[in-house]
């Protein structure tokens, strides 16, 4: 037996190439378990240095003990199997070459093999990745186009409505102050101390007659008037001497013919609507500009005037004077009401300025806040497709969160361009509008402008 | 003894080995070493796997004759997979030696 074991550890000697002490088989074996943690390695290094020394106090050399434990690769691989870890990546971890003859050059072959697929692989993935990208650039730029015009008249719709309403208030108003110029330019202007018709010069009979036109002329007192100046004429014609006769200028029809016009438009405005603070047969004898000699020569025709224009003009001036009074009161009422109306009319419009002043300020602070933020995540994203590019570089795979780190900058820069392209828009479409006067601001000091004379 | 079969039935010896009474490293190879002949340096790796699998604890006792030693105690886990493997064994044996009585007869 013991001359067996002999034999057998001599031949594991010379088979392992050679005997080896206890300090060089533990350093090899330390070696060849390297791949394994430290705690563990220690532990088993313990176990065999012990099994060693119990060994050699029963008797045997170290050499002896150490050829018993058999070949060290094969005890090494049997070791790691028993941890779940391969030996050949062990072997390779000290640097040599599989187990297997030649399996370390098909390894490496196999690698390099690998390297190149790996490579190419690479290529074509990157190249389809390319490909894909510009095609999903392209679809979703469309698409955001798409969407974002869409968005724009959803937003624009409420500032439009906003819009079509003050400009309808503004037109109204303004619509209404015409109305309240046109009737005011139609009335006649309001009585002076002194007549106004003394005023009207024979230049002005076109305008008087223009005027003549429009007004419904008295029916009883018109044809008195005509006959009263018929009779006027005769006697004129007949009486007056030549150089009393008619002004140089001015021809004696034509004259007469001026006469007329006056007494019908004497009548017609003291009954229409001037506030007669004069009798009639004033406003009939009264020529404004009748010349000196014309006024020496009038007594003589003047009972016959005074005969036939008074019982016309009486009635005609007595009914003003009551309704002076009425008219006065009424048109300090009624502007009294309109003054009521203008403040409430000047309150609303700068309640609706307000609020469109307040709808403006908020959408700017939107569209700015909300740019800024998703320009954040935008900067966020940029860091984490960063981030992903450096991993994907190292080898990761990270394609797939690149290219969704690549798409979120994008939107995010996108959404903040648009962002602030529509407070840039908004401000750029003011201009134009107030250009054509339509802005309700402009309007209501244009009103504020007009209503200065009535004030 | 060929070493696949050695192989496969030292986990049962070595396992019934401890579940007599607890044993360190070079107790155990000695123990084993008397049924089979066994490369003593096979013994420590899967003593390392048994325990790695939890059908080994491990602690450690003080010696008179040196440093601490190691000892293996047998869970719960380890004697039911004894069992197994002993009755695996069994009817394996059983079948085997049917088999070759069968082909002698």
């Amino acid at each position: 037996m013991d001359q067996g074991h002999a034999l057998r550890t001599s031949i594991k000697g010379i088979y392992q190439g050679g005997s080896m002490d206890k300090r060089e088989f533990i350093e090899r074996l330390k070696q060849s378990l390297s791949v394994l943690q430290e705690d563990e390695l220690r532990d088993i290094l313990d176990e065999y240095e012990q099994h060693i020394d119990m060994k050699v106090e029963s008797g045997l050399t170290e050499s002896e003990a150490i050829a018993d434990f058999g070949s060290l690769p094969e005890l090494t691989a049997e070791i790691l199997e028993a941890y779940h870890v391969r030996a050949d990546y062990a072997a390779r971890q000290d640097g040599r070459e599989r187990y297997e003859p030649g399996g370390g050059s098909s390894a490496l072959q196999k690698d390099k093999k690998g390297g190149k697929d790996i490579l190419k692989n690479g290529t074509a993935i990157c190249k389809h990745a390319c490909i894909a990208l510009g095609k999903g650039i392209r679809k979703g730029g469309l698409w955001l186009a798409a969407f974002l015009l869409w968005l724009w008249r959803q937003v624009k719709k409420p500032f439009i409505w906003f819009w079509n309403m003050g400009k309808k208030a503004f037109g109204a108003l303004k619509s209404r102050r015409e109305r309240e110029e046109e009737r005011l330019s139609e009335t006649p202007i309001s009585p002076s101390a002194s007549d106004p018709i003394e005023q009207i010069t024979y230049s002005e009979l076109d305008s008087i007659s223009a005027l003549d036109s429009t007004l419904e002329l008295d029916s009883t007192s018109a044809p008195e008037a005509s006959s009263a100046l018929e009779t006027l004429s005769a006697s004129e014609s007949s009486s007056a001497p030549e150089s009393m006769s008619a002004p140089e200028s001015v021809s004696a029809p034509t004259y007469a013919a001026s006469l007329e016009i006056k007494s019908k438009t004497r009548s017609a405005a003291g009954s229409v609507a001037r506030p007669a603070t004069e009798p009639a047969t004033k406003q009939a004898t009264r020529p404004a500009t009748e010349p000196a000699t014309k006024q020496a020569t009038r007594p003589a025709t003047e009972p016959a005037t005074k005969q036939a224009v008074r019982p016309a003009a009486k009635p005609a001036s007595r009914s003003p004077r009551r309704t002076s009074s009425r008219t006065s009161f009424s048109g300090a009422f009624r502007h009294m009401v309109k003054s009521v109306g203008r403040g409430i009319t000047r309150m609303v419009t700068m309640g609706i300025g307000a609020a469109l002043w307040c709808i403006r300020m908020a959408w700017n602070a939107c569209c700015i806040g909300g740019s800024l933020l998703i320009a954040v995540c935008g900067l966020f994203f940029l860091y984490g497709l960063g981030v992903c590019l450096i991993l994907l570089k190292e080898g990761y795979p990270m394609t797939g969160v690149t290219l969704g780190c690549f798409g979120l900058v994008l939107c995010a820069f996108s959404a903040t361009g648009f962002g602030f392209s529509l407070l840039w828009r908004r401000r750029s479409t003011e201009k134009p509008c107030l250009a054509a006067g339509a802005d309700p601001v402009k309007d209501t000091d244009e009103l504020e402008k007009e209503d200065k004379p009535y004030a | 003894m060929n070493a696949q079969f050695k192989k496969g039935v030292l986990e049962l010896i070595v396992l019934e080995s401890v579940r007599q009474k607890d044993m360190y490293g070079y107790e155990l190879v000695e123990e084993v070493s008397k049924v089979v002949d066994v490369n003593e340096g096979t013994i420590y790796p899967l003593l390392k796997r048994l325990t790695n699998e939890h059908y080994f604890e491990t602690y450690l006792r003080e010696s008179t004759e040196g440093p601490p030693r190691k000892y293996y105690h047998v869970t719960a886990a380890g004697i039911l997979y004894r069992d197994q493997l002993e009755k695996e064994w069994v009817e394996l044996s059983e079948k085997v030696s049917r088999f070759l009585k069968e082909q002698k007869a």
